[in-house]
């Protein structure tokens, strides 16, 4: 139950994210004896047993942490099998579908399992997900990464391609998610799988070209509500910035123009004050206006897909 | 059974594009929907996901084929090629508004209204179809009032808040949605929130612990009355027993047993904690952002309205009425007309509670102790959705977090999270620091006219969110 969050000490068995630095972070499951290799030195797995979660843990060149996963960290750190969806969009399909503990859900394809591990968490202990994935290799590694995560319980896999051979599931679900080359043959067999009392559909597509033949197949079976959105995330990062102040009062010795200049750091750490000091005290407090800055990145995913939403009741 | 129906007392959504109202079904009860009164009588029996119409004041359920027909708009068959003749006229409709409201009293259907505006319309013929379209869509809105029942989900909950975001703190659903992922919450999770947002967002971390986890309610003092009116939409019961609050200017005391005394001390359950709090440097700040917040309060958000919703807020309503009848009478007057029922049952609660008052005191302090008591075995995550100033609050709860624990600040503005992103770096405090905010956009998806729509929402507030560390005085 690696993701359980009222588990607080490493165990075997247990998968731990070894933290490494910002956005890097390995996957390791813990097993008697082995021994793990990071670019701060050997971690050997039996010393980590019996640590809590979140601890600082000395390798020969460097600390690391260890961390329990989350979906959103898991996110980062899964082993990629596909392209995968990310948690700003993943965050809006589970709020958009209207899910809590006792849902249950259908999504094809599984893919990486990026989003199934955030409506896992959502769904348990009560709900279900039926995921379905037409490549054989990837539905098996899903199943043993689920297992590996608790997750058993609560989730069917199928290796099955549903645009051909459809969910077979019989009015039993409350939400559908399609992330499929073209989801507007499967809107058919997704609205058999929804429940009798009605419920929602999501589908993912990178194309508007898909959108456009999705929205219009959901139309056609009485699909309302429909509704199609893009959401991007925008990261900041802090830095301290300095601006020369130029002076109005003649003849003062003119300071050499610099450019904005911008202090840059990596994981957008915040400088020690005492730098700002002394950088004060060579050019003097009125000449230089200082501040910390929220930065937008200036590269960012400027697309990943865009989600259409609908409800199907019955009057 | 296949379909689910509307009984007496639910708390049903009346919904349609973009637009929520939530009303609780009571026989007899008459709610204002757009100016107009109605039953909502006629609701009871009927299934969920049903269609209905405003017709003259009365509900007329209207037919699947038919609610799809008056989603699309029908057009005529010899629609003009561009717009090249029409001219901007007012002579163009030949109805005036005098005309429209006549018919209505005379009691035609919207229906009939929308078949006389294009009779009277010298330009509707030459329009192209994609305008015709265009509208008949803008008239049916204005003239056939349809909306569907729904159970109240978060997403159609938050509808209601899109005239007035202020009342959430302008938390927009995908920031909503964020929130909820990067807490990590899930059934059996144990919680500290801050939720000036109606009780939205408590709401929601409600839905997704389940009966087995717990949330503390973190509010500013024990006086005050925390609004907690989205967890009545929701449709939860006025009283939970794992929903706790705690007032934070008695958060030093914690801290200083944790420190100094044995666990399990039973000393916590003391309520007279004015003197206390002001020995520490950290309580001042506290005092702070208290006074900041009554300053906000002022401006009439209305978010000290007292439903009297749990065992705490109930206790503090008689005090808080005093402020709470004020601010009501600032709120944007759409929720209050319609809710006018509601105010009148507080009242009557509010006599009621006089002679209990000793004895509900004491249930308050041991529910208060038993919220300290979790809060020191330790939270698994924290939640800031808030109208304080995020940093002292933040600051002082972080020694009741585990280490690995998820944390979400979430904040209409920017600033205040820059200082929150500075003080947990400077301290050592977490890893996997994320400031961020959410660009969301939709679309109009039609044949020929796919487009991005026309107004999109500006901010949807900022987030920042990490995972709590081993600190290294630990």
């Amino acid at each position: 139950m690696s993701f359980d969050s009222s588990k607080h000490i490493v165990d075997y068995g247990d998968t731990v994210l070894l933290y490494i630095g910002y956005d890097n972070m390995l996957p390791v499951v813990i097993e008697e004896g082995k021994t793990h290799q990071t670019k701060f030195g050997a971690v050997k797995h039996d010393e980590l047993v019996g640590k809590q979660f979140g601890t600082r843990f000395q390798c020969p060149r460097g600390w690391i942490y260890i961390l329990r996963p989350t979906p959103e960290l898991w996110t980062l750190s899964l082993p990629h099998r596909t392209q995968i969806l990310y948690t700003t969009d993943i965050s809006m399909v589970v709020f958009q579908l209207d899910l809590k503990p006792g849902s249950i859900v259908a999504e094809a394809g599984t893919g990486s399992g990026s989003l199934s591990h955030a409506i896992l968490r959502t769904i348990a202990p009560t709900g279900h997900l039926h995921t379905f994935e037409f490549h054989k290799e990837r539905s098996e590694k899903a199943r043993q990464e689920f297992h590996q995560h608790g997750h058993a319980e609560c989730v069917t896999v199928t290796h099955r391609d549903v645009c051909g051979d459809g969910f077979q599931l019989d009015h039993i679900v409350d939400a559908v998610f399609l992330d499929l080359p073209k989801p507007w043959e499967c809107i058919t067999s997704a609205k058999k799988a929804i429940k009798k009392q009605g419920g929602r559909l999501c589908s993912f597509s990178p194309c508007i070209e898909q959108v456009q033949r999705t929205c219009e197949e959901l139309s056609a079976q009485n699909f309302t509500d429909i509704v199609t959105m893009e959401c991007l995330a925008r990261h900041f990062n802090l830095q301290y910035a300095k601006l020369q102040n130029v002076s109005f009062e003649p003849n003062k010795t003119c300071l050499e123009t610099k450019a904005s200049e911008v202090e840059t750091e990596s994981e957008p750490p915040v400088k020690k004050s005492s730098v700002i000091s002394s950088n004060k005290d060579k050019v003097g407090d009125s000449d230089v206006h200082q501040f910390t800055s929220a930065v937008p990145a200036i590269n960012m995913p400027g697309h990943t897909g865009f989600l259409t939403f609908a409800t199907l009741t019955y009057h | 059974m296949e379909h689910e129906l509307v009984k007496e007392g639910d708390q049903v959504v009346f919904h349609r594009e973009g637009w929520s109202r939530v009303f609780q079904i009571r026989k007899k009860r008459q709610v204002y929907l757009d100016k107009t009164k109605l039953d909502v009588d006629a609701l009871i029996g009927q299934p969920y996901g049903s269609t209905f119409e405003v017709d003259r004041g009365k509900l007329v359920k209207v037919e699947a084929a038919a609610a799809k027909q008056l989603a699309i708009g029908e057009t005529s068959s010899d629609p003009g090629m561009d717009n090249r003749n029409l001219l901007d006229l007012d002579s163009n409709q030949r109805m005036s508004k005098e005309d429209i409201m006549k018919m209505k009293d005379e009691g035609a259907t919207g229906q009939k209204i929308i078949e006389e505006l294009i009779e009277n319309s010298e330009t509707f013929k030459m329009k192209t179809e994609f305008s015709q379209a265009k509208y008949l869509k803008k008239k049916k809105k204005k003239h056939i009032p349809v909306f569907t029942v729904m159970r109240p989900t978060p997403r159609l909950v938050m509808d209601i808040f899109s005239k007035d975001p202020a009342k959430i703190c302008y938390l927009r659903g995908d920031s909503l949605s964020q929130l909820l992922s990067y807490s990590n919450v899930m059934y059996g999770s144990r919680v500290g929130v801050v939720d000036t947002c109606q009780g939205l967002v408590l709401a929601c971390l409600l839905q997704r612990i389940g009966d087995a986890g717990k949330i503390v309610q973190l509010i500013p003092n024990s006086t005050n009355a925390v609004c907690r009116q989205v967890m009545d939409y929701l449709g939860f019961p006025k009283f939970l027993d794992n929903v706790y609050s705690f007032p934070l200017d008695e958060l030093s005391l914690l801290n200083d047993e944790t420190h100094n005394l044995s666990p399990g001390s039973e000393t916590c359950g003391n309520t007279e904690t004015t003197s206390v709090c002001e020995t520490s440097a950290a309580a001042e700040q506290l005092e702070e952002t208290t006074s900041d917040t009554e300053r906000s309060e002022g401006h009439g958000q209305g978010s000290l309205i007292s439903n009297g919703n749990n065992g705490a807020a109930t206790q503090n309503s008689e005090e808080a009425m005093d402020n709470t009848e004020t601010l009501d009478s600032e709120m944007p007057g759409e929720i209050v007309d319609a809710d006018k029922t509601d105010t009148e049952v507080k009242v009557g609660e509010k006599r009621l509670l006089g002679p209990n008052r000793e004895r509900q005191r004491q249930q308050r302090e041991e529910r208060q102790r038993e919220a300290g008591e979790i809060m020191k075995e330790k939270l698994d995550s924290l939640v800031l959705a808030c109208k304080y100033n995020p940093t002292p609050i933040l600051m002082q709860m972080l020694t009741f977090l585990h280490p690995s624990s998820s944390v979400v600040v979430y904040c209409q503005h920017l600033e205040p999270l820059v200082e929150c992103y500075t003080r947990v770096k400077e301290n050592h405090a977490g890893l996997q620091l994320k400031l961020s905010e959410t660009w969301y956009r939709e679309y109009q998806i039609l044949p020929q006219r796919t487009h991005p729509k026309i107004n999109m929402s500006g901010t949807g507030g900022y987030l920042f969110t990490f995972i709590t560390s081993q600190r290294s005085s630990d």
